[in-house]
């Protein structure tokens, strides 16, 4: 049985792990490509691949969707001028912005998006905060998976109440906690760094850049259980103690 | 805990030593020890007969209560 717990979190881990690490490499052969596209500064971002890995879902596209265009008409003054229908994925129509930018937009008829314009510069911003996140996760993620791993071999070994079962056990439920605030706390800051980096205000919605784990507040919950059960190992301690002592 | 165990009184009155009661009992002698230096959690019944049986006498020969002040000078005389 222990094996079987030991094979499903390696290849748990080893998926998520995988997808990290992919996307490391992934990110910098995007950013280059798009280096190689779009002169510095302008051009029109259009990076909408998604690299889905269950929960974990990182998407990079900076576009308005079809279902935030009354946000944007109430964002957007000329909004209502650009004929949308008749335009093609070529067009470049400009857009006035209440800041009064006026911003390069291209609507792509197709995929109903419109997409606005990032320097290189910004989006090299992006990348680098993006790629830190990752590598954030990635670390938290071998140190984790060494804790379970450790956790799932005492278990094997019929010892389950101990000091160090206990700590692991907060471990894992402390990083829970920590991975879904941090979860929550990018997920609600990413559009005002966004708006910060890329310089655009008035944006009620970027889309997603970047990033996407949604484990708030399933997270939370869980690493809340794992300190209740951290207590049960506890007491399971020391009822042990008392019947290791008991003649 | 202001529990007491006497084993050892018992013991020199039938001149008995750890190891030969620890064979008649059929437990260890670590087990034995751990309750005769007081620092066992509880006693089974079971193990308590079976002192009683060999030692020829009664549980409130074993184990005595004290209060926590008595409990307490004892354990910095010993």
């Amino acid at each position: 049985m222990n094996r079987i717990i030991q094979l499903i979190l390696a290849v748990v881990i080893a998926r998520y792990m995988y997808g990290l690490t992919m996307l490391l490499i992934y990110f910098p052969q995007q950013f280059r490509d798009f280096a190689k596209n779009y002169d510095n500064p302008g051009g029109v971002v259009n990076f909408e691949s998604t690299v889905g890995l269950g929960d974990l879902k990182i998407t990079r596209h900076f576009y308005y969707d079809s279902s935030i265009q009354q946000n944007f008409k109430n964002t957007y003054v000329g909004f209502k001028s650009i004929k949308f229908v008749n335009t093609t994925r070529n067009d470049t129509p400009m857009v006035n912005t209440k800041t009064g930018e006026l911003v390069a937009a291209r609507y792509s008829q197709f995929d109903k998006y419109v997409q606005v314009p990032v320097s290189y510069k910004k989006y090299k911003e992006l990348l680098v905060m993006v790629m830190a996140i990752l590598i954030i996760f990635l670390l938290l993620l071998i140190y984790i998976s060494v804790v379970l791993f450790r956790f799932s071999v005492q278990i094997g070994n019929k010892e389950f109440f101990n000091k160090a079962n206990q700590r692991r056990l907060r471990i894992f439920g402390g990083f829970l906690i920590l991975f879904s605030i941090l979860d929550y706390t990018i997920v609600n800051s990413r559009e005002w760094i966004l708006q910060k980096i890329t310089g655009y205000s008035g944006f009620g919605d970027l889309g997603d850049f970047g990033y996407s784990l949604n484990l708030f507040p399933y997270a939370l919950v869980s690493g809340l259980l794992m300190f209740i059960i951290a207590e049960a190992f506890s007491k399971g301690q020391q009822l042990q103690t008392e019947q290791d002592y008991t003649i | 805990m202001p529990i007491v165990v006497n084993l050892d009184v018992m013991m020199a009155r039938r001149k008995m030593s750890l190891t030969e009661l620890s064979e008649k009992m059929g437990i260890t002698l670590a087990n034995l020890s751990i309750l005769k230096s007081g620092k066992a959690k509880a006693i089974r019944f079971s193990t308590l007969e079976e002192i009683c049986r060999i030692l020829d006498c009664q549980p409130g020969d074993i184990l005595e209560y004290m209060t926590e002040e008595d409990y307490r000078k004892l354990m910095r005389e010993t």
